[in-house]
């Protein structure tokens, strides 16, 4: 019960930032401030980031909330070993998802599709992350896949810390991964902008 | 000096339709436009629906690459310098997107503010500022999804004046606006090139182009087909002067009979309610009133005037040639 417990409480929070920072920008888009905001002198992390580090911050609340909802209603009461610890890798898991949700959120600027990325990433993520059944039991060739999400280490590193155990290498690789991944969407960003100029694809027209 | 320049600046879009058997459609929009704004200026593109308008801008501001052709914002390339591009140029369009529907005026220039790096402490003067300039003050706190046409329009114009830019490119601003708004959004207009911007306005009525503008091009099909001031654009075309007379159920016999009077270019037609209007472009001096009435035995004719061929004429005929 423990790891579904655990698992539930970070799902949340990838669930919002995954649908939402995806189709950020597809709203955008429709409202016609898509063109505005990139006709802004800002890059489009500055925009981006602060938007997903919010969705984060929701994510957070929906972790707190699982929490509690799991132990008032389900009278499921979780374990944590090491609070501190525990605080610091639910905090690595939405700070790297911030990142993720950069490159995730980054890609519609050029495609006007790319909103369903992130709804069809939702639930291969509930499994890829090891939400709900551990990483290990996933047939060999989907581990790279799971490996290179920053969530999956988030969620190692928090059931570690529960657990007592050491979340420091998963830490440490988690947010190696998510900072690559907002390296990434930085560059690709100002790509993608040049390849939406160039395909006239920031309008809806 | 120079506030914009364009040089041959071309544009093709490539559309794609069906799902299965795609078949590729390209669309020239803009062929070949080249002119020059100076600073100050405020410079009308007039042409129809679907000329190339708005596809000129957006190669201008940034949010369109060019095909061919290159472009220069206060020396700066629109391709290569896109950020000095951006720092110092407004953008503003007709039509009520582009605003955030949830928030209120004020946060949506406050949002913009940030976007142009305005700096926190000068915000509040300078939004309060274009509130005022713009009549929206006191209704500031308002959500943008109970404005009125005309209260968008205004409120897009202060956020495209937040970063206080040198050019202005305003894309059809008055489009679906009442005449009365129309007219106070003119004044506006006219008041930002007392403060010395530059200002580039795409719009397909003539009288606004003819009241506002120093300098305009007819762009039609891609195109640019005439420039200059409004009077000489008037002067341009080949008509001397318009007879309008009104007639009471005119037939079309009569129409052509007209059309054969020396000195009379062309006669059109326009309905207005029970009244027929004909409109008869003449050559210079050339005096058909009497003989065009003679033609129109048996019609019964309402009021007859002689006038000076305005800009909607000059346009009209130079979108409609061939
Ligand atoms: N994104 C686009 N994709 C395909 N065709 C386009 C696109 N934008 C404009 N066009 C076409 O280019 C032409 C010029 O359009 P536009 O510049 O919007 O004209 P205007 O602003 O003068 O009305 C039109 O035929 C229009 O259909
Ligand atoms: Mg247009």
């Amino acid at each position: 019960m423990q790891f579904a417990g655990l698992g539930a409480a970070v799902m949340g929070m990838w669930t919002c930032q995954g649908v939402i920072a995806s189709s950020l920008l597809t709203r955008e888009r429709w409202a016609g401030t898509l063109e505005l905001v990139v006709a802004a002198p800002t890059s489009m992390g500055r925009v981006l980031v602060p938007t997903t580090l919010a969705l984060s911050t929701i994510g957070l609340y929906t972790v707190i909330a699982t929490i509690l909802w799991e132990r008032w209603v389900f009278g499921l009461e979780l374990r944590i070993e090491s609070w501190p610890l525990f605080v610091t890798s639910v905090l690595a898991a939405a700070l790297t998802l911030a990142q993720f949700g950069f490159f995730l959120a980054v890609t519609a600027v050029r495609y006007r599709s790319s909103w369903s990325l992130g709804a069809s990433l939702e639930y291969p993520g509930w499994l890829l992350c090891g939400f709900v059944i551990p990483v290990a039991t996933l047939p060999d060739w989907l581990h790279p896949l799971s490996w290179s999400i920053p969530t999956t280490w988030a969620m190692e590193a928090v059931r570690e810390s529960a657990d007592g155990g050491s979340p420091w290498r998963d830490l440490l690789l988690c947010l190696l991964i998510g900072s690559a991944y907002a390296v990434l969407a930085s560059f690709l960003g100002r790509q993608l902008v040049d390849s939406a100029r160039r395909h006239a694809t920031l309008a809806l027209t | 000096m120079t506030a914009v320049e364009a040089r041959d600046l071309r544009r093709t879009f490539r559309t794609r339709t069906g799902v299965l058997r795609r078949t590729a459609k390209e669309v020239e929009a803009v062929r070949g436009v080249s002119f020059d704004i100076q600073r100050g200026e405020l410079f009308g593109l007039l042409g129809p629906n679907g000329a190339g308008k708005t596809t000129t801008i957006k190669m201008l501001i940034t949010l369109l690459l060019p095909t061919a052709g290159s472009a220069r914002v206060l020396g700066h390339d629109v391709v290569d310098d896109v950020r000095e591009v951006r720092r110092r140029i407004g953008y503003v369009f007709g039509g009520d997107r582009g605003l955030y529907e949830r928030l209120s005026a004020l946060d949506n220039l406050r949002y913009f503010s940030e976007l142009y790096g305005v700096p926190p402490r000068e915000q509040k003067a300078r939004i309060g500022e274009l509130l005022e300039l713009v009549g929206l003050t006191g209704r500031e706190r308002e959500r943008v999804e109970g404005y009125s046409r005309g209260m968008r329009q205004r409120l897009h114009i202060a956020r495209g004046l937040l970063h206080d830019p040198e050019v202005l490119f305003l894309d059809e601003p008055s489009i679906g606006i009442d005449p009365v708004g129309a007219r106070e959004l003119r004044a506006t207009i006219a008041s930002l090139i007392d403060v010395g911007k530059t200002v580039l306005l795409t719009t397909h009525y003539m009288f606004e182009a003819d009241e506002l503008c120093d300098r305009i091009a007819v762009i039609r099909a891609g195109e640019i087909v005439a420039e200059g001031t409004p009077q000489h654009l008037k002067r341009l075309v080949s008509v001397g002067s318009v007879v309008e007379i009104e007639t009471y159920g005119v037939g079309e016999p009569a129409v052509e009979a007209l059309s054969a009077v020396a000195g009379v270019q062309s006669v059109a037609v326009e309905e207005r309610g029970q009244m027929q209007v004909l409109i008869l472009h003449c050559e210079t001096d050339a005096q058909v009133t009497q003989a065009a009435l003679a033609r129109l035995d048996g019609v019964r004719v309402g009021r007859v005037d002689t006038r000076e061929p305005t800009l909607e004429d000059a346009y009209v005929e130079l979108v409609s040639r061939a």
